[in-house]
């Protein structure tokens, strides 16, 4: 019930941003980026664990007319905190959305997520199926834009601790264009939080920093 | 006594009608008398009389009194060449034959077109007038009394008639001392056609004054026999050139810029991405969320306050720039070409070529 609760509120902010998107997301042919995220993980299971560390990842979008397909993959080492004896974790992300413009300013999509947490032990591995609604509005015109996008896990199912109950998160955040360059940065803060059957919990947030290659931008920019 | 009375005056009114009806028949008859009487009368009438009459003698006193008129008495070239023609035909007939070949000669000089009617003068006395002419060497010029000719393009033409086969000189000369410009010399046979670009000897466009165009026949040892000289009155047009086009406006021109927004809606979605950011956390459930979050807020904040700055200062508009710079450019191309045609009408020298009356000069 809570986590519908959540559901909810989470799609009432992206909607509430939907007023103040001033211009279309305009969809690329082709995006290629990189980034790293400053990544923290909280699991609340039968004893409180805190998890921190980098993570780099890489995504490809390819866009046609009104739809676009994103993939994203993650890796990196999380270090525990403040845990006498625990072991490092390797964190492995991969996600795949495919999502279609709605209105010029909203865009919903779907995909599956993949994550584990690789220890000397075994590896906890989540499969999600996930629903995605994505708004983006103009702050400085033709140089920043926000972003908020949210997700509901619609099934997700993991290894461990009896299996997943649900999950959503969300990330928002500016993306900044470099003038008369093809690029842009992208200053993101993310947050997860996975619900096992047994009622322990898994909150994973991070700020992300990605550098962007974005064509169309890049185009609309040589125009001006 | 009252019959009489009556009869007396019928009688004064009928002759008072009659009288009124000649008037009327005077006054209607009088404007053609009038207009008859001023049909213009032939100068040579009198002495056309007498050569119709065979009457040669006072024919030929006649015509030579005829041809001895000066100044507004002056008989007209046309008359003077009928005149002449006629005094070398009673000269003929009367056997003075240098006289009739005089009279011809005069004649040729006059009008070396002239053609005597083989229907008025028998065969002996046009025989006799075709033997002067090829004895003749003159020349008449038929030119525009005036004409315009713009420098390099345009020419002045100019007919030249012969009397003969001869030699002939034409040229054109000043009296501010600069060389003559000779534009033929050479063979005439009936006529030719020369033409006068306007230019001196020196190739320098003609300059505002007299000109002197003469035309020197030869005798056929190549001396000069007479000249028909046509002075030239020249002056420049003044050229026009092109005005520049109206230079562009605000009012052609179309608003290059504008104020999109009043920084609203920056400022909303800025609050928006904000709050979203902050909140995240708890929507998703979370509790223990670190504060890294607040300074992706704070970035979105300041984005928010800069684009609310940012938005009300005008924004480029591509399209009324493109239609502006295409504006721009075709009045740039225009001016151009009005540039072009003024540099070539300065560089055009127009002449105004006023000819005034032939004058024919024996030279020896």
């Amino acid at each position: 019930m809570r986590l519908r609760s959540s559901v909810a509120k989470l799609f009432g902010v992206t909607l509430l941003a939907l007023p103040a998107a001033v211009s279309a997301q305009e969809l690329s042919p082709l995006i290629l980026g990189a980034d790293a995220t400053t990544l923290r993980v909280v699991r609340d299971v039968a004893t409180s664990q805190l998890l921190e560390g980098p993570v780099l990842g890489a995504k490809a979008a390819f866009s046609f007319r009104r739809l676009q397909v994103e993939g994203r993959y993650a890796e990196g080492s999380l270090v525990p905190s403040g845990t006498l004896g625990a072991d490092d974790e390797k964190f492995v992300d991969a996600r795949v959305v495919a999502r279609v413009s709605v209105t010029p300013y909203l865009s919903l999509g779907a995909g599956p997520h993949l994550r584990a947490f690789v220890t000397p032990v075994g590896t906890a591995r989540w499969t999600r199926m996930e629903l995605h609604a994505r708004t983006e509005g103009e702050l400085i015109n033709g140089l920043a834009r926000v972003r908020v996008d949210a997700w509901f896990a619609a099934s997700a199912n993991s290894n461990v601790q009896g299996g997943g109950d649900g999950a959503m998160g969300g990330e928002a955040g500016l993306l900044l264009r470099i003038p008369n360059t093809p690029t842009a940065v992208h200053l993101m803060y993310t947050a997860d939080q996975a619900t096992f059957v047994n009622g322990g919990t898994e909150f994973v947030e991070g700020i992300r920093i990605g550098l962007v290659l974005d064509r169309i931008l890049s185009a609309r920019r040589a125009a001006r | 006594m009252t019959n009489a009375m009556a009869k007396a005056t019928n009688g004064v009114m009928t002759w008072l009608k009659v009288g009124t009806l000649l008037t009327l028949i005077m006054l209607l008859l009088a404007p053609a008398r009038v207009l008859h009487a001023q049909e213009p009368v032939d100068p040579l009438a009198p002495a056309l009389t007498s050569f119709n009459d065979l009457d040669y003698d006072i024919a030929a006193t006649r015509l030579r009194a005829a041809l001895a008129l000066t100044g507004a008495q002056r008989l007209p070239d046309a008359d003077r060449a009928r005149a002449l023609m006629y005094l070398g035909a009673t000269e003929n007939f009367r056997g003075v034959r240098p006289g009739a070949i005089d009279a011809f000669r005069s004649l040729l000089i006059l009008d070396p077109r002239y053609r005597p009617s083989e229907v008025i003068f028998p065969p002996e006395v046009i025989a006799l007038y075709q033997e002067t002419r090829i004895g003749v060497r003159a020349t008449s010029a038929q030119i525009a009394p005036l004409s315009e000719i713009a420098i390099p393009t345009d020419r002045l033409p100019i007919k030249i008639f012969a009397s003969s086969l001869h030699d002939i000189r034409v040229r054109v000369t000043t009296s501010l001392g600069a060389p003559e410009r000779i534009l033929y010399e050479g063979v005439i046979g009936d006529s030719i056609l020369v033409s006068w670009d306007g230019r001196e000897a020196s190739g320098a466009a003609g300059r505002p004054g007299r000109y002197l165009l003469r035309i020197a026949s030869r005798s056929a040892s190549g001396s000069p026999e007479r000249e028909v000289q046509i002075p030239l009155e020249v002056e420049h047009v003044p050229i026009d050139t092109l005005p520049w086009p109206e230079p562009l406006n605000a009012r052609s021109l179309r608003p290059e810029t504008v104020v999109r927004a009043n920084g609203t809606k920056q400022v909303i979605t800025g609050l928006a991405g904000a709050a979203a950011v902050v909140l995240l956390p708890t929507l998703v459930g979370a509790t223990d969320a670190s504060s890294l979050r607040y300074g992706v807020a704070a970035g979105i904040s300041v984005a928010g306050i800069i684009g609310l700055a940012t938005a009300t200062r005008p924004q480029p508009v591509p399209e009324n720039i493109a239609f502006n710079n295409t504006l721009r450019a075709e009045w740039t191309q225009e001016l151009e070409r009005i540039k072009t045609e003024n540099r070539t009408r300065l560089a055009t020298v127009r002449l105004r070529v006023r000819a005034e009356r032939a004058v024919t000069v024996e030279i020896r």
